[in-house]
């Protein structure tokens, strides 16, 4: 009884995070995800570790997917989020980007030298049907490029 | 018997030698007005000027209405001067002739005497040094008489001693003396001037114009000038050659009075030999030409039927121009056609009279063109030479409103602040001037793909940019000649499209149309 008592006040507190739907007797856990609507990829590209306002400089990635340039993110501060949606068909994909800052000297965007680049600036994710898939870029102070990958949910 | 015969022959001889002689000598005294030897016109008089308290003085009768051409010979080691004086009403010094020179020769080509009246040649020290006498060295004066013409009547000094100078009737004067000791102008000292007036009378209230020319003469960098009623000076003549003339045209006469005109030269240069002739004229304006003074905007002429024909007299100067426009608002080409190989420039002037810009992107003899103004209110425009230039000819200048105009750049707009709003997802534009950026703002409620469609410059090329929010490129594109290049880039709602001239040609333009998808 009290493991029953136990089992259940998990699996109501599982509910409150994912979906839930019952069958019978039986509770079963499922995720929502959000369905594709426009777009079913999105970049988010940021330097989270910048404290340093000097250092913090206007940029923008530039986003290859295929080896075919797709377009660019928005352009903000190096540590802020900067977001690039497409939509792709399903399948296995090569995503590159390449980092442009500004050079207010000039009034201009340049490409960061390649030694500066993130590294690595490239990774391989897939694209099932129905989901949003949404790749998170960190790139810390040393230019190490950190990607982490989800399904959008609801 | 043989005495008187041989008194009589050396008496005989003394008369021939005598009689032969082609000179006088002075007789003294005649240090006073009242001692004054009479002089014998075209006779040389020799003279000494013994003591460093002698001065001698000659008198001159006018029989009839004439010219005196004074000339004494220098001195060695000392400066000589004439003092010319006239006798009325007790005695007026009318000139000081005095190159403040040692051993220089005076010479006035042209004394004006007056039928019945007295003059006198006063032959004295100069100003300069300290005086010494010469009781070996001789001065040699000659007074020539010549019928007066129709020359100008020294002393014409100043303007309050004017010879009238009738439109349209030659008269003639010399550069002559080369010091006028009784100028006492600080910012002209010394300087010989001739004075003539004359005067208008108009019978309407349309103004008139008044052309005043002057013939060149040899060795002289004459100086021209025309003063109104107000001795105010309305305008200049000085090419800075030597020998060559000068002129004013197309001054705009509005009132009634007597306008002045004064001849001098510069670095006190004399020319008592050859005279300069000048002439005025006065006719009816036309508006569709140029009046002048409009050498600066307070006096700018205003353009009438949109356009205007002018002339740059000498390089530096410039001609004002006002624009009144019908409506409000409005879009206008202006276009400068110089007449011959001439290298002019327009300067464009808003309705505070603040200048918006200057085009000279033509070299000499081309036009100049501002394909597309954007004004509110009226505006100025200037024509002008190169300062230190030559350039000088005539031009005509023409404004002309552009109608139904739509989805075009509004000049000026070379920067953010002036940007043209693009809201039509097209728009068009010219370049305007060398160097020209435009400057286009695009702002969408939400983030935006864009495919920019460009359509370049016939006969030119351009560079086309596309920004961030802030104003900052983010892609850059070339479009040579009339070429088409397609961009895409993402407008993140707000961004600018920043169009550059990398190859002038301001006939033809450029065209962008714009897509855009979420």
């Amino acid at each position: 009884m009290t493991r029953q008592c136990i089992f259940i006040a998990t699996a109501l507190l599982v509910s409150f995070i994912s979906g839930c739907r019952e069958t019978g007797d039986n509770i079963v856990i499922i995720d929502r995800y959000k369905s594709p609507h426009g777009y079913n990829v999105q970049l988010i590209a940021h330097s989270p570790g910048i404290d340093d306002p000097s250092l913090d400089r206007r940029c923008y990635y530039k986003v290859f997917i295929n080896k075919m340039e797709e377009g660019r993110t928005e352009t903000a501060l190096d540590s802020q989020k900067k977001y690039f949606k497409m939509s792709l068909p399903p399948n296995r994909h090569l995503l590159r980007v390449e980092k442009w800052v500004l050079d207010e000297k000039n009034e201009k965007y340049v490409k960061l030298n390649n030694i500066d680049q993130p590294k690595p600036g490239f990774i391989y994710f897939d694209v099932p049907e129905n989901r949003i898939v949404t790749i998170e870029l960190k790139v810390n102070r040393d230019g190490k490029a950190e990607y982490s990958m989800s399904h959008e949910k609801e | 018997m043989i005495v008187k015969r041989i008194l009589f022959i050396l008496l005989c001889i003394f008369m021939l030698v005598s009689c032969g002689k082609d000179y006088v000598s002075e007789q003294e005294p005649n240090d006073l007005f009242n001692q004054a030897m009479d002089i014998q016109f075209d006779k040389e008089i020799r003279g000494f000027l013994q003591k460093t308290t002698d001065r001698d003085i000659y008198r001159i009768i006018a029989d009839t209405d004439s010219v005196a051409d004074i000339n004494v010979t220098g001195v060695k080691g000392i400066n000589i001067a004439i003092r010319l004086w006239e006798e009325k009403d007790g005695r007026t010094l009318l000139k000081v002739i005095d190159d403040v020179r040692k051993s220089s020769p005076e010479r006035f080509a042209n004394l004006f005497m007056k039928t019945g009246m007295t003059y006198y040649a006063e032959i004295t020290y100069g100003e300069k040094d300290s005086k010494k006498a010469s009781a070996q060295d001789y001065y040699s004066l000659t007074i020539k008489k010549r019928d007066a013409g129709n020359d100008e009547i020294e002393p014409n000094d100043m303007f309050e001693q004017a010879t009238i100078l009738i439109p349209g009737t030659e008269i003639s004067g010399y550069f002559s003396p080369s010091y006028n000791r009784s100028n006492e102008n600080k910012d002209t000292l010394h300087r010989e001037e001739d004075w003539f007036e004359i005067t208008v009378d108009m019978e309407t209230e349309t103004p008139v114009l008044m052309d005043v020319f002057m013939t060149g003469v040899q060795g002289i960098n004459s100086e021209l000038y025309l003063f109104g009623p107000d001795k105010q000076e309305i305008s200049k003549s000085d090419n800075g050659q030597r020998g060559s003339g000068e002129e004013i045209r197309g001054i705009g006469i509005k009132k009634s009075g007597r306008y002045y005109v004064m001849v001098t030269c510069k670095n006190y240069e004399a020319n008592h030999d050859d005279p300069y002739y000048l002439t005025a004229v006065i006719r009816e304006s036309d508006s569709s030409k140029e009046m002048e003074p409009n050498g600066d905007i307070e006096s700018a002429n205003i353009i009438i039927n949109n356009h205007v024909g002018g002339e740059i007299s000498n390089g530096g100067d410039a001609d004002f121009y006002c624009y009144k426009p019908i409506d409000e608002f409005g879009i206008y080409r202006i276009l400068l056609e110089p007449a011959g190989d001439d290298d002019f420039s327009v300067g464009i002037y808003d309705a505070k009279k603040v200048k918006i810009t200057e085009i000279n992107n033509s070299g000499a003899g081309a036009g100049e063109t501002f394909p597309n103004l954007k004004m509110t209110d009226q505006f100025y425009l200037s024509v002008s030479s190169r300062i230190g230039g030559e350039g000088k000819g005539k031009y005509n200048l023409t404004v002309t409103p552009l109608q139904n105009i739509e989805d075009m750049e509004l000049e000026p707009n070379d920067n953010k602040g002036e940007a043209t709003k693009i809201t039509n997802g097209r728009i068009a534009g010219f370049i305007s001037h060398k160097g020209d950026k435009d400057f286009f703002l695009m702002d969408y409620e939400m983030r935006v793909n864009a495919l920019f469609d460009i359509t370049g410059v016939k006969g030119g090329d351009i560079k086309v940019s596309i920004t961030d929010p802030l104003g900052y490129i983010i892609k850059t594109e070339q479009v040579r000649g009339a070429g088409n290049v397609k961009i895409k880039e993402m407008i993140e709602k707000r961004g600018y499209l920043i169009v550059e001239s990398l190859n002038d040609n301001y006939e033809n333009p450029y065209k962008i149309r714009i897509k855009v998808a979420e």
